[in-house]
């Protein structure tokens, strides 16, 4: 006769062993060298393999964003695109879990659609690792940045810890991109000004682990979805001042360095509509625009 | 009364008055019949002197009139023939020889002005035959069939029937356009659709002149006169095509000058992926793989044009076109899917330099984009219909010839020195 053993659906969680040697890279927490993903934090155990075998330590940089925001819009676009560029700022995606994203993401849009929607589970999430060289800088660097589901961050803004990955990696990240949905603001929703004050009041708070505090550390405002708002690509700063003046003010006042940004990927956009199911918005071309920039902008004083 | 008005009579009325009165007073019947009589010479011919100014006025009137009548005719003779000699002059200089080249117009221009228009046609304009066209009606649909069959379906396009056309071989550059804002284009309401008067005022550049949204001063940027015109409207775009005598190419127009269809068998038509065939080359298109990420002069990527000579088709900007995208269109991507979208659209066509996937610019690829949209990437090049043409040869019982402006027509009597020595 043999015993039937019941094992709970997170059996990931035997990998962790706080005496094991591999750490994990984004949380710390101690884990068995064959874990697939981090029992603390969830990030895919692949990220501290490729960071131990690097010369230059990777370090982490967010992006966060409400629901429906474009993270993964833009992550995606922005390695495409770093990875054909062929001056400038280039990027050289690592591991296939980063090259993964970057495919779904351009796969998608080459077909007039957008990546399907991040899943909350954090073992599902995005993380892209890649290296970055800069022009004129000889040495490149390497970053780690996660693309979590929008309501797990806004869970953690709401309930600090209970997302530890998004608390590590905000803990010890150089910068942040906070990326803005243009087209829920021009609607007359005040949901993203929330959003913004919430995450920036949450990082401003964050004990840090390095001498710069949040204060110093460069902070990108990314308006999203600026296509269809010309006022808003013409003069970001301008139009964050009008529209989101509790936002605006929280920079002045707790973000010594930081800026507005607008982007946009699609040129124009329809709804689509299957049977009965609710219309899901679809690009009619992709067109990127002021995508690289704040990416740029945000490397650049990392590096201060 | 008027009589009376003049000094001089009335002197003389006040002198025999007078007379009257003194043959009166002092009982002389003779003094006061001179007085009378004095009185009634000089009333009737005062009375007979009025007559004959007067019948000698009209009379002059008459022939004066008649004599300015005649004059004015001239005049305005004249003045017809130097405003048509004005208007083609102007028209020729501006290069609207489609107006030119029309039935009612040719007819007033000399030889020579008759062969400027047509050098400048053949020079800016290239001829697509009449054939068919596959086409699909479809939005965003890119033109490969995906692996992942369960969502993606390739779909059947359909066959359109496309009579002969002439297109612009260069999309409309700012040069051009400006020539069209020189001449108050914005101002002459004939060009512009009824319900688009009210908003024509709003169709300003960034110092608030008529002109491109990206123009200042009503002029476009320093060294940028060969550039395609951007910042403009559908309406503007048609608006410039009435002017210069011609409209804007329709989705089946389009794609049969780029795709250049062949006929095989009675039913088969296969087409090219791009216009100069099926592979994409960076130097053959400014597409954002070309890392320009700007718009260049129309006459550049030159290996990029099509086999009719038409350039520019793929990348450098999206052009109008004149078909209409309804507010519900079928998606075609998901089988049993419909777009839907927020404002009626007119389709564009060809990619532009920040287009980043060179899947959506190819010849058969659709976007859509809002009418009154002036956006950085989208321009337009016109079409003309061949039959709108003059030259057509008419037969005795009233039948036109198929081919209007062919190259029979179009050659100059000068370039052929055999030719010429013969007549």
């Amino acid at each position: 006769m043999s015993n039937l053993v019941s094992v709970s659906l997170d059996s990931y969680r035997l990998g962790c062993s706080p005496g094991a040697a591999l750490h994990c890279h984004v949380c710390q927490a101690g884990n068995v060298p064959h874990a697939d993903v981090c029992c603390d934090c969830f990030a895919p155990m692949a990220l501290t393999h490729q960071a131990l075998k690097q010369k230059t330590e990777p370090f982490p940089l967010a992006a966060l964003g409400a629901v429906g925001a474009g993270k993964t819009v833009y992550l995606g676009m922005l390695m495409d695109m770093l990875s054909r560029q062929q001056s400038g700022l280039q990027m050289l995606v690592r591991g296939a879990f980063s090259i993964n994203m970057q495919q779904t993401a351009a796969r998608a849009l080459a077909r007039c659609e957008f990546p399907p929607k991040t899943p909350n589970e954090p073992d599902r999430w995005n993380w892209v690792h890649c290296q970055i060289r800069r022009p004129k800088n000889r040495r490149p660097s390497e970053i780690i940045i996660p693309d979590p589901a929008g309501e797990a961050i806004l869970e953690e803004l709401d309930h600090p810890n209970s997302y530890p990955g998004i608390k590590a990696v905000l803990a010890r990240c150089r910068g942040a991109i906070l990326l803005l949905d243009t087209l829920d603001l021009e609607g007359g929703s005040r949901d993203q000004e929330y959003f913004a004050m919430k995450v920036l009041s949450y990082l401003s708070e964050l004990p840090t682990t390095n001498k710069k505090g949040w204060d110093k550390r460069p902070v990108a405002l990314l308006f999203t979805k600026a296509d269809r708002c010309d006022t808003c690509f013409e003069d970001p700063a301008g139009y964050a001042q009008r529209r989101l003046p509790g936002v605006w003010r929280h920079c002045q006042e707790r973000f010594g360095r930081h800026r507005f940004f607008a982007c946009g990927v699609a040129g124009g956009f329809g709804y689509r509509v299957i049977g009965r199911e609710a219309p899901v918005q679809v690009p009619l071309r992709i067109e990127p625009r002021g995508i690289i920039e704040p990416f740029e902008w945000l490397m650049r004083h990392v590096h201060k | 009364v008027r009589i009376i008005r003049s000094p001089f009579l009335l002197m003389l009325v006040v002198i025999a008055g007078l007379l009257i009165g003194l043959g009166v007073w002092s009982g002389q019947v003779a003094s006061s019949l001179a007085g009378v009589l004095g009185a009634m010479f000089v009333l009737l011919r005062l009375g007979n002197s009025g007559d004959g100014r007067r019948k000698q006025r009209s009379t002059l009137a008459q022939s004066t009139a008649a004599a300015r009548q005649a004059s004015d005719r001239d005049v305005a003779v004249e003045q017809i023939e130097d405003e048509t000699e004005d208007l083609i002059i102007r028209s020729l200089r501006d290069r609207r020889y489609a107006t030119l080249l029309q039935r009612p117009v040719i007819g007033s221009l000399t030889e020579e002005q008759r062969w400027q228009a047509i050098d400048d046609f053949e020079e800016s304009m290239a001829l697509v035959p009449q054939g068919r066209v596959l086409l699909d009606d479809a939005l965003a649909v890119v033109g490969y069939i995906d692996e992942d069959v369960e969502t993606h379906t390739e779909r059947p396009m359909e066959q359109f029937h496309v009579e002969a056309f002439y297109l612009d071989r260069y999309a409309v550059s700012n040069g051009q356009f400006k020539r069209f804002v020189d001449a108050g284009g914005y101002e002459q309401m004939e060009y512009w659709l009824p319900d688009i008067w009210p908003e024509v005022l709003d169709f300003v550049d960034q110092t608030g002149q008529p002109g491109p949204r990206f123009w200042s001063h009503g002029t476009y940027a320093e060294g940028r006169a060969d550039h395609p015109v951007v910042g403009i409207c559908w309406y503007e775009a048609a608006a410039y095509a009435a002017w210069a005598g011609k409209r804007l190419p329709s989705d089946a127009e389009w794609v049969k000058a780029s795709s250049w269809p062949v006929q095989v068998g009675a039913d088969q038509v296969i087409q090219r992926r791009y216009p100069w065939g099926e592979v994409l080359d960076r130097g053959q298109a400014n597409l954002w793989c070309s890392g320009l990420l700007t718009t260049v002069p129309v006459d550049q990527f030159g290996e990029g044009m099509s086999v009719g000579g038409v350039q520019q088709l793929v990348g450098n900007t999206w052009e109008w076109t004149a078909d209409d995208v309804g507010e519900r269109v079928e998606s075609a991507m998901i089988a049993g899917g419909d777009l839907i979208l927020q404002s009626p659209m007119k389709g564009i066509r060809g990619g532009a330099f920040d287009t980043y996937f060179e899947a959506q610019a190819t010849c058969d690829f659709r976007s859509a984009e809002r009418l009154v949209a002036r956006k950085h990437n989208i321009g337009f090049r016109c079409a003309v219909d061949a039959n709108d043409l003059m030259l057509l040869s008419e037969g005795a019982d009233g039948s036109i010839s198929a081919d209007p402006l062919g190259a029979d027509t179009l050659r100059h009597p000068t370039d052929d020195p055999q030719e010429e020595s013969r007549s």
